[in-house]
């Protein structure tokens, strides 16, 4: 039985439209990432879950009932806020223990789950102090202590590394998958941070104006976008008009729009059949393509910046076609200079196909 | 001395002139008043010249002039009380509201501090006679059938202290409600707290200081207030400031008069030593 359920949920404010008909289903344990730009809905998505907001249209099942109009207080769900909002005036335990207090669970059984949430956390030592006397990231694992010591149903976190700089950032994500995954918890994550998204989650949802753009795996997003934005929003894409030409069993052929006699060979079928003379957008990764390639998809440009990152080299390109490209060279690799003609490639395998639209 | 430090006494020489003028205008007639209560009482309008605690032991001994300090805080004690129960919820309102009303509503509320006490106060009288407005709608809702005693009496005195001092209750409450993350009300409810829960388990504790400071604020406003007291008691209340008035202005005891005011002042510091304690023990 799925966990979670959102069915055709909608939510408007005066006339704009915060979340437009979401359906969604989270699976038992699975750890899902609501991930857009600002404003796409996420939190009000989320704030939905937790019933903070009452959704104007659609309905909410948790575990199979209908929670939509059950008060916030009686849902069952664990919430992690970007603020904390932990209780000031509450020590570390007390705070951990609020929600088992409310459930009326007291006495040895309450001193064990909360000294067992601390430990999920690492933060056993700290139970005596108060939330002033803790920094950022310490005060974000009491909260996520104080969410999955009630055991809820649903544990539901809303940018909860937003407030906090890189190192501590990624450090808690381990933390956070460590515990979810040691709980089994379902998860609904909402961030707006692509990388974030990819390396937390057993799947992602990527919303755009209210609405989910797409909905899979990681990978599959990122090797399958559906659509130009998703491709653009998670990880960076070159992307070129082209037309189809052909449908052949490895993939479809395609030329490119500006200069027909260009073609392209692209190695996967994803969604709906395409037919020849359809317009698209041929996209590619940057780490996914190649200096001077002996075969496969290939493209003369001229080099306009070179960047270095460490690990790789980002060339930033002008292509034979107009377009403004960037590949990414393994920094050990011997670079262009500014100003070469270099022939870039990438594999029919790596490349994939989106709409023209939007 | 460093350079800091000395450009730090440099601008502290600046508010000298300040310090000097406030021991003036406050410190000189309290040391007056607590220097007349060290002496004995000799004849209507003069203070003796032995040095004496006979005042004090009058006072303290005098189940008469104990009751009216008693009284006092009754005052006191009622007036916060209910600026308390009618503040909070307004308070929390004003807080916690994104409605445009909300500057119309932060006006009414302290509408009552553009008025002088004592237009605020004969603005009151007919409104709580016999035949004022408030005891012709008592009996129109058929709340009570005779009128009531609504001014001229303890009651009258407790209303128009707390029309009076609502303000200065609810602005504290506000200011210190508005720095409570609402965010922290909904991790409550979302760990499964019910409305009442939340309230007094997290709402009210976090707002203790804007309690502990309109506490602070109205108590000792009303115990030390005159005004209000003389014009809506009639003759009938007596609390400590009206009753040094009437030593000072009509007996003429000056020493004695001077006594009560420095039991009031002293009781009034104590108080609020307390409640700061308090506070900074909270927080
Ligand atoms: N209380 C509100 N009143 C009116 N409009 C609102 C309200 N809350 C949200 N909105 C609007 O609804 C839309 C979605 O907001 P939401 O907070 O869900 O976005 P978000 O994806 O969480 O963005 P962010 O990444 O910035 O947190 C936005 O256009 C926002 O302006
Ligand atoms: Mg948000």
């Amino acid at each position: 039985m799925s966990e979670v359920r959102l069915d055709g949920v909608s939510r408007l404010y005066d006339r704009v439209v915060a979340v437009d008909n979401v359906s969604l289903t989270v699976a038992e344990g699975e750890f899902l990432t609501l991930l857009g730009p600002s404003g796409c809905g996420k939190t009000t998505t989320l704030r939905m879950v937790a019933g903070f907001i009452t959704p104007s249209g659609g309905a909410i099942y948790i575990k199979g009932a209908d929670v939509t109009r059950v008060p916030a207080n009686r849902r069952d769900t664990g919430m992690v806020f970007q603020s904390y909002a932990l209780f000031p005036h509450l020590t570390v335990q007390d705070n951990v223990g609020f929600g088992l207090k409310m459930r009326g669970i007291r006495g040895s059984e309450a001193t064990a789950r909360i000294t067992e949430a601390l430990r999920l956390v690492k933060l056993e030592q700290l139970a005596e102090r108060y939330p002033r006397q803790l920094s950022g990231g310490q005060q974000q694992r009491v909260a996520l202590a104080r969410a999955v010591v009630i055991r809820p149903q649903v544990l539901l976190m809303d940018e909860p590394l937003g407030s906090l700089d890189l190192k501590l950032r990624q450090e808690l994500q381990v933390q956070i998958r460590n515990v979810q995954r040691e709980l089994g918890i379902t998860t609904i994550y909402v961030t707006h941070d692509q990388g974030e998204a990819l390396s937390l989650s057993d799947r992602v949802a990527v919303m755009r104006d209210g609405r989910i753009s797409q909905l899979d795996p990681p990978d599959k997003l990122y090797s399958r976008p559906a659509s130009a934005f998703v491709a653009n929003f998670v990880g960076r894409t070159n992307l070129l008009p082209v037309e189809i030409v052909g449908d052949g069993d490895a993939g479809y052929h395609v030329k490119s729009s500006a200069s027909p006699d260009l073609t392209f060979a692209v190695g996967t079928r994803e969604g709906d059949a395409r037919r020849p003379g359809e317009r698209c957008l041929l996209g590619f990764r940057p780490e996914s393509t190649t200096l001077a390639p002996a075969d496969g998809n290939r493209l003369t440009a001229r080099v306009d910046d070179i960047r270095y990152f460490g690990a790789v080299r980002s060339v930033a390109l002008t292509t034979a076609l107009g377009n403004v490209m960037e590949i990414d060279l393994p920094a050990g690799a011997a670079a262009p200079a500014r100003g070469d003609q270099v022939t870039i490639g990438w594999r029919p395998a790596d490349c994939f196909l989106v709409p023209v639209d939007d | 001395m460093g350079r800091f430090a000395a450009l730090r006494v440099r601008w502290g020489l600046l508010a000298l002139p300040v310090i000097a003028v406030l021991l003036l205008a406050f410190g000189m007639p309290i040391a007056s008043m607590t220097a007349n209560s060290l002496f004995n009482h000799a004849g209507p309008g003069r203070v003796g010249s032995n040095l004496t605690l006979v005042n004090y032991i009058n006072f303290a001994t005098d189940p008469y002039y104990l009751g009216i300090l008693v009284d006092t805080f009754a005052l006191g004690f009622v007036v916060v009380s209910i600026c308390t129960v009618l503040g909070y919820p307004v308070a929390y309102f004003l807080a916690r509201t994104h409605s445009r009303w909300r500057g119309v509503l932060m006006f009414l509320v302290i509408a009552p501090l553009l008025v002088s006490a004592v237009i605020r106060n004969l603005g009151w009288i007919p409104l709580l006679g016999t035949n004022g407005f408030v005891n012709w709608a008592l009996q129109a809702l058929g709340l009570t059938d005779r009128p009531i005693a609504l001014v001229n009496n303890f009651l009258g005195v407790v209303i128009g202290t707390t029309h009076a001092l609502l303000p200065f209750m609810i602005l504290m409450l506000t200011t210190v409600i508005q720095r409570i993350n609402p965010q922290i009300e909904e991790a409550a409810v979302n760990l499964g707290a019910t409305p009442w829960k939340n309230f007094t388990q997290v709402v009210l504790p976090l707002s203790m200081p804007g309690l502990i400071g309109g506490y602070l604020i109205v108590f000792t406003i009303t115990i030390s207030s005159y005004t209000t007291p003389a014009m809506l008691g009639g003759h009938r209340v007596t609390v400590m400031s009206t009753f040094v008035a009437q030593q000072i202005r009509f007996v003429l005891n000056y020493a004695f008069g001077a006594t009560c005011a420095v039991v009031l002042m002293a009781v009034a510091i104590a108080l609020t030593v307390m409640a700061t304690r308090q506070s900074e023990r909270g927080s």
